[in-house]
């Protein structure tokens, strides 16, 4: 599915501080594009470049003032070169669809997401391979997992004001169906079960000066995955590590548009493997991130956006780094429809867990497209 | 309303009382000037009202409740500790106010504060220095410093043309004084002369030490316009008789703000949205000069035009004459009989002879207001026979925004500023743009009313640099970030979205997200977990399992 939060939810599918009677979505859209990225590594790493090009398309609408919805799903090929051959994988993604619901006059909004099984949730062995190559946190592929199977996740968010501070709380449960992730003849009968997922998440931000200051801080909290089936005819464990996420960022106008310094750190715990006795699985990791990035209008429909961003990497064994910078055009072709074309390059290294050193490369080059279909209502 | 306002106390004024002293500036009709004195000893009963009413009046003032929150605010940091907001009402008795019992106490702990040497320093030098200061002035005729100090006494003290007088007599011999020229531009205010204020205000704004200050300079002369204006309605219907017979400037349009007439007190300022809509859109015909809409609203509350006034073409006829407009634009908008039914009507009047040049009809659901309101307004340039170019066609065909709730925000927004206050509008244009951070419209009108938001509550003293500011920052009023186009908002509906999107994260909206003009931070952060490479640690980007050929199945039991 495709890579997710992002900080700058703070400003965009807005929903007003006045009165939270009024839908969460502005005005109805369909959203797509095309987007590629690229690593190169250095010398003896177990790839030479891993490269994807993802095409998302989502639909998101308000009904009345209180309901909305959205549905999105992407095509994405993954191609992974090593030693002068390479390999390819690309199927779509799962399908989300999400609606949400305000509740009362208070700023309660309840929500549940379904995620349809529509990628391929069971692949051959080499396929499972290319497509998990792009599951890494660090790096910034835009799809990270092409199915996961059926799941379900409610949740219920709220915020409020205390003084110039506004204060929200959000949490969530996911509910996975087990699903058959291998399709090779030896391990065509596993069962994989992932685990309850919980989240729950703090945020508050005010004004300060002309600027707004907003921290945010996620935990999520993970049940025991369950194989069964296959060569584990006893079945086998898997309990993820807890997951952190705090983040902080500071918007400020600057001129005629707007700057942002954000900083942010992920840390995810061991997880545990085995049945009745388990053992750490040595795969905590923390990246920390820091960045800029700006909105700048050049012209009245067009909006320069540059970024940024360094983030480090600190994983149980080795480490990494990526320094990158690049820019978004925002162009409002009409009233209606806005292009976004852009462009990223990042420099970084990375160390193996054997300490041996691999440089990386990479670019990537977006174009997405939205067409606003009015408000819905 | 209330344009100036501080808070000192006895003691620190010199005065022995220990009662706590509110000066007040002046009301909007320069008709109130005293001093608000509240006494600890009685601090349940209410403050009573000491001061004189300015020379040009013999009135008590009119002081708006209005304005409570605002005042709050600038007293709060006076304060040791956060209170509730001030609760301005008016008194039975005239000119009187009374601040609500609950803040006497805490007004009280000022006066205490301040006898410990931790309340504000004096502001510029009183009324009773004047004698003292005219002799100084004698003694050192070249010294502009004394000058200014003379020139600031006569102005607190109401006589503004000796202020005035004295001030520019300071500015020749020393022509960069910021609070000089500060207190020329309020002197000549005071006066009505504005051209002349405006050039006091425009360069002290060039003397000014830093964005803040210019910023405040900023804001007070868009307070400047917005008096100037009301100045202007009253001078037009005092010479009424002399405008009418006065040619109009031709092609000069004035729109009126359109009446609503409807059972939703909720689209009640949908006629000052569609005003500005119509206002602008006309201003893109090249041919036609439209008149501010501040300007026609500025006549409109002078002349206290009754709803229905507002559409009668005989009173338009004659607004217009008044305005020296050649056309008049007056409009409705009516509820259908379904709820969600609007009829939108406009017409275009001589203000000549009062006939009806072109009328305009459109009526379809609410959602569809700017198809309407796009409708009309072709109807009427059709009907004027007015040639539209392609890109006239092409710019009349933009739609502000898309979203009906941010423009029934700004909508509001324009009718609190209208009535002053800018707080309340702010919070609008703010609720606007966090619906559509597209709405040019509301981000301009955000940027300037932020400069007016705090201008309206800057004492002249703090104006002109003489008394510090007195927020908890350094500043008197929450920082402008007026000098460009973006306006950064805060309100729950961010931080909803964060929570929302952050625990329930899915495709469509990441990708709305992503394309959604952003003000904000733009960074991938780690998505929903992927239970399979985790668990297989395919997902470790030091040693991802590619093209090994084996899945390693890290979970089999030990």
């Amino acid at each position: 599915m495709m890579r997710t939060p992002s900080l700058a939810a703070l400003a965009s599918l807005v929903a007003t501080a006045a009165a939270a009677q009024q839908n969460l979505v502005s005005q109805g859209s369909i959203v797509g594009g095309a987007e590629y990225r690229s690593y190169s590594f250095g010398d003896n790493f177990s790839a030479e470049r891993v490269s994807q090009f993802a095409m998302p398309v989502g639909f998101i609408m308000p009904i009345g003032d209180r309901f909305s919805f959205d549905i999105g799903t992407a095509y994405a090929s993954t191609r992974v070169d090593l030693g002068g051959t390479h390999a390819t994988y690309q199927h779509f993604t799962d399908t989300q669809l999400r609606a949400s619901y305000i509740i009362g006059s208070d700023a309660l909004v309840a929500s549940v997401m379904v995620n349809l099984p529509t990628g391929e949730e069971t692949t051959s062995l080499r396929d499972f391979n290319i497509s998990s190559s792009v599951s890494s946190n660090f790096l910034l592929f835009p799809v990270n997992s092409y199915g996961s199977g059926f799941s379900v996740t409610p949740g219920l968010a709220a915020a409020t004001t205390a003084g110039s501070w506004n204060l929200g709380v959000a949490g969530s449960v996911r509910w996975n169906d087990e699903f058959q992730p291998f399709s090779d003849s030896g391990s065509s009968s596993v069962r994989y079960q992932p685990g309850l997922e919980g989240r729950f998440r703090v945020g508050a931000d005010r004004l300060v000066g002309s600027s707004r200051l907003t921290l945010g801080a996620t935990f999520s909290t993970f049940g025991t995955d369950e194989a069964q089936g296959g060569g584990l005819s006893s079945g086998g464990r898997y309990t993820p590590g807890n997951r952190f996420m705090v983040d902080v960022s500071l918007v400020a106008p600057v001129g005629s548009g707007s700057m942002s310094f954000y900083i942010w750190d992920f840390y995810r715990t061991n997880g545990e493997s085995g049945d009745t006795v388990s053992s750490s699985t040595n795969n905590s990791e923390n990246i920390f991130t820091a960045g800029a990035s700006g909105a700048f209008r050049v012209a009245q429909k067009l909006v320069l956006e540059p970024v940024a961003e360094t983030r480090l990497w600190s994983p149980d064994q080795g480490n990494g780094f990526l320094v990158g910078g690049g820019a978004n055009l925002r162009i409002a072709v009409s009233d209606r429809l806005v292009l976004v074309p852009g462009a990223r390059f990042d420099l970084g290294n990375i160390e193996d867990p054997l300490g041996v050193d691999h440089s990386v490369t990479g670019w990537s080059a977006l174009a997405l497209l939205r067409v606003g279909l009015g408000a819905g209502r | 309303m209330i344009t100036g306002l501080a808070l000192d106390t006895g003691a620190a004024a010199g005065r022995a009382d220990q009662r706590l002293a509110v000066p007040v500036g002046r009301d909007e009709d320069q008709r109130f000037r005293g001093t608000i004195f509240l006494d600890p000893a009685t601090s349940h009963g209410p403050p009573f009202w000491r001061g004189t009413p300015a020379p040009s009046s013999g009135q008590p003032a009119r002081l708006s409740p209005i304005y409570g929150p605002g005042v709050a605010r600038q007293f709060a940091p006076l304060f040791p500790t956060p209170g509730p907001p001030v609760h301005w009402v008016q008194f039975p008795l005239p000119g009187v106010i009374m601040i609500a019992t609950r803040w006497i106490a805490a007004l009280a702990a000022g006066v205490s504060l301040a006898g410990c040497g931790a309340g504000p320093p004096p502001a510029g030098p009183a009324p009773q220095e004047i004698p003292a200061l005219e002799a100084e002035s004698q003694q050192h005729p070249g010294d502009a410093e004394r000058m200014t100090r003379l020139g600031v006494a006569y102005f607190e003290a109401g006589q503004f043309e000796r202020a005035r007088d004295v001030l520019r007599s300071s500015l020749v011999i020393n022509a960069r004084q910021y609070s000089t020229h500060v207190y020329l531009g309020l002197a000549y205010e005071e006066l009505a002369a504005f051209d002349s204020a405006r050039a006091g205000f425009v360069a002290a704004r060039e003397l000014a030490s830093d964005s803040r200050q210019r910023d405040e300079i900023d804001g007070h002369l868009n307070l400047l316009t917005r008096r100037e204006l009301q100045f202007a309605a009253k001078q037009a219907i005092a010479q009424e008789s002399t405008l009418s017979t006065a040619p109009p400037r031709p092609n000069t349009v004035a729109v009126f703000p359109f009446r609503y007439s409807g059972s939703n007190p909720d689209l009640q300022p949908l006629g000052r949205g569609l005003t500005h809509l119509m206002i602008t859109d006309l201003a893109k015909v090249g041919r036609l000069t439209l008149l501010e809409r501040e300007q026609v609203q500025a006549l409109v509350d002078e002349l206290a035009l009754s709803e229905d006034g507002r559409v009668n073409p005989a009173t338009g006829a004659r607004s217009g004459r008044l305005l020296r407009a050649s056309e008049v634009v007056q409009g409705s908008v009516q509820e259908g009989a379904n709820q969600n039914q609007i009829q939108l009507d406009a017409a275009v009047v001589s203000a000549t002879n009062a006939s009806v040049l072109a009328t305009g009809q459109a009526a379809d659901q609410l959602q569809q207001l700017f198809s309407l309101q796009k409708a009309v307004l072709f109807r009427l340039l059709e009907q004027l026979q007015i040639p539209l170019s392609p890109a006239e066609r092409r710019a009349l065909s933009e739609r502000p925004t898309a979203d009906l709730q941010a423009f029934l925000a700004f909508s509001r927004g324009l009718e609190a500023e209208d009535r002053g206050d800018f707080e309340a509008a702010q919070a609008e244009y703010r609720s606007a743009l966090a619906r559509d951070p597209n709405f040019r419209a509301a981000s301009q009108r955000a940027s300037t009313v932020q400069l007016s938001v705090g201008a309206a509550t800057i004492p002249p003293p703090v104006l002109a640099g003489y008394a510090p500011r007195t927020d908890g920052t350094g500043g008197t009023q929450p920082r402008s970030g007026g000098t460009g186009g973006v306006v950064v908002v805060s309100g729950r509906g961010p931080i909803l979205n964060s929570g929302v999107l952050n625990t329930i994260p899915s495709i469509g909206s990441t990708l709305t997200n992503r394309i959604s003009t952003q003000i904000g931070p733009v960074t991938q952060q780690p998505g929903t977990r992927a239970p399979l490479p985790e668990a297989t640690g395919s997902d470790n980007a030091g040693s991802p399992g590619v093209l090994v050929g084996t899945v390693v199945i890290i979970i089999t039991r030990p």
